[in-house]
């Protein structure tokens, strides 16, 4: 009687170590799961200032990036595609602190990209076609 | 008389035909940033430009 009491007892014990090994496991793994989305920002990120400096993706007066001859290669719609993601969800969430659209929040936002841009670079005014500065 | 009545609509039909519409559909591009109230405008500009700072992968 004493010895399954001390049996199931260790069973137990057992379990809640294999719980806690599990738990201490599964943390990291969920850390490390979203990291690589951050490193890939910045490789996307250096993607598409080089696409920028050879004239095929600029910025666009909506607050997002396009493609100067209307496409691109795979990797750098990949990139674009990316950053154009992130940036919609950095405009969603400064519309909601501003009151306004993100719409507009993309537009205030290109308003100020556009000023930015460097000289030889191509960027796309409201209504207007691809212009180089 | 009555060759000059269908003369007549015929005419009419011609010139109705000319006028057959056309249905242009042109989206213009709104500038809703340009139309929001001052006050609003400069909030919403810092604001920008907080978000642009915070996010250098994204700008």
């Amino acid at each position: 009687m004493n010895t399954t009491l001390q049996n199931s007892l260790r069973t137990l014990r057992a379990g809640a170590t294999a719980l806690a090994l599990s738990l201490t496991v599964a943390v990291p793994m969920t850390v490390l799961m979203s990291q690589p989305a951050l490193a890939d920002l910045a490789s996307d990120k250096a993607t598409v200032d080089a696409a920028k400096a050879a004239g095929t993706v600029g910025e666009q007066a909506d607050g997002y990036l396009g493609y100067v001859n209307g496409s691109a290669d795979a990797a750098t719609t990949a990139a674009v595609s990316a950053i154009n993601a992130g940036r919609a969800n950095v405009y969603r969430q400064t519309a909601a602190k501003s009151g306004v659209t993100p719409e507009a929040a993309g537009q205030a936002t290109g308003t100020q990209l556009l000023a930015k841009v460097p000289s030889g670079q191509f960027y796309k005014p409201l209504g207007g076609s691809w212009t180089k500065k | 008389m009555n060759a000059r009545t269908v003369l007549f609509a015929a005419s009419i039909a011609a010139t109705l035909g000319a006028c057959t519409p056309t249905i242009r559909v042109e989206v213009a591009p709104i500038n809703i940033y340009a139309k929001l109230d001052a006050d609003v405008r400069i909030r919403l500009d810092k604001e920008v430009q907080t978000a642009i700072q915070q996010n250098p992968n994204l700008f």
